[in-house]
């Protein structure tokens, strides 16, 4: 049987480096792509990858084990991100803006000409605000409960459901302006 | 006090997304199945989130993976700064323990081990005046060299005081120093052993139960 998560950590903290690579390898790409979702830069979001390991082999006795590893390495790469953005903003890149030209290809209106429902929905996706798509992605792509969606973000589980509420009918207000007219909200 | 219906539905509404993913906890989810089986509209809602979170898998999977570099990277650090295990872990290892998955146990059964390597210390440091006659005295005490083979070594946390007695008394051993951390020097036999001889004689002394880890001293 495959060793948890846990016991990985555990190995870690003992200083085992395949243990680490283990980690490494059932976490990193996930990791990566909630990263690349904030950042919108490969090379930010894998310098991010980088350092939340380095950080778990550096500081494996502050994973307290109450709750999943993956929620505690997806809000050590948050905290990593929104510093990342934060100092890009102090040196007057406008990520979101930057990110808008990056997506420029895939918003919903040049999309609307592939007549595809299911890449308009991604792209619409793709045009919501920072903080709407980090709670879907949260939601439906890493599976994280209410609690830990709270926990990874750093807001009340409250805060987190109407965020989750409101994303959905950003997304459809986009959707309908795509042309597809889903009825919600 | 009776809920609000409005409320209460945009309370089941908000709780869908996770419904859908099956990360509801199983009173929410009995809930959400009540109001689903009462109210049609929920079910539309809930087909729409399906889509949502088909279409938000399918996007973050073309997402690609990181290069190599980046582990690379991760694995240069892991080499320059070798962990040393904090004293909890490798308490923790020692007892056969996961340090994060309860505290308190750990906390207790460290306690717990402490009184049993103390007791077995006293127990064992008894056995001094048997085998080494009236006083304790260190090695380095001795009025002239001292011949045999010098080893540390430390007790299983369940041997017993006639079991070590007996061991000691087998090879011809005596305690000489300690307990320090839990470790005790020994001299074992009357002459000194060559490398193979030494060998041979942690090997034959490694064999029983009763020693958790025996090393050279010479």
């Amino acid at each position: 049987m495959a060793e948890s998560d846990g016991d990985l950590l555990e190995r870690i903290r003992a200083g085992d480096q395949r243990a680490l690579q283990a980690l490494y390898g059932r976490h990193h790409v996930k990791i990566f792509r909630f990263a690349l979702r904030l950042v919108h830069s490969e090379a930010s979001a894998e310098d991010i990858v980088s350092e939340v390991f380095i950080d778990v082999w550096r500081n494996a006795t502050n994973f307290e084990g109450r709750s999943e590893a993956s929620t505690w390495l997806l809000a050590i790469a948050r905290n990593k991100a929104y510093s990342l953005l934060r100092r890009k903003k102090e040196d007057g890149l406008d990520e979101e803006m930057a990110a808008a030209i990056e997506d420029k290809a895939d918003n919903p209106e040049v999309v609307l000409q592939k007549k595809s429902k299911g890449e308009l929905l991604r792209a619409c996706l793709s045009g919501l605000s920072r903080e709407h798509r980090e709670v879907i992605d949260l939601v439906y792509y890493h599976d994280k409960s209410v609690e830990e969606v709270a926990l990874i973000v750093g807001v009340p589980e409250g805060t987190v459901k109407t965020r989750m509420f409101h994303a959905r009918k950003k997304l459809s207000q986009l959707a309908q302006a795509a042309g597809i007219d889903r009825g919600w909200p | 006090m009776t809920p609000d219906p409005e409320d209460e539905m945009d309370e089941i509404e908000a709780l869908l997304p996770w419904y859908a993913a099956g990360t509801l906890d199983a009173r929410d989810a009995k809930r959400v199945d009540e109001a689903l089986a009462n109210r049609p509209e929920l079910g539309a809602s809930l087909a729409l989130i399906h889509e949502d979170r088909d279409e938000t898998i399918a996007l973050n999977e073309r997402l690609g993976a990181p290069s190599g570099a980046a582990w690379a990277r991760v694995l240069a650090t892991a080499e320059a700064e070798p962990r040393k295990p904090s004293p909890f872990a490798r308490l923790a290892s020692l007892l056969g323990l996961r340090a994060e998955a309860n505290p308190t146990r750990l906390a207790w059964a460290a306690a717990a081990a402490a009184v049993v390597i103390l007791l077995q210390a006293a127990a064992i440091v008894a056995l001094l005046p048997d085998t080494r006659g009236s006083s304790y005295r260190t090695a380095s005490e001795t009025a002239s060299p001292a011949l045999g083979a010098n080893v540390i070594v430390s007790f299983a946390p369940d041997a017993r005081l006639e079991e070590v007695g007996a061991w000691l008394k087998e090879h011809d051993a005596a305690i000489v120093d300690g307990p320090r951390g839990g470790m005790y020097r020994l001299r074992v036999g009357d002459k000194i052993p060559s490398p193979d001889e030494r060998a041979a004689l942690l090997a034959e002394l490694a064999k029983t139960p009763i020693v958790r880890m025996i090393l050279p001293a010479d």
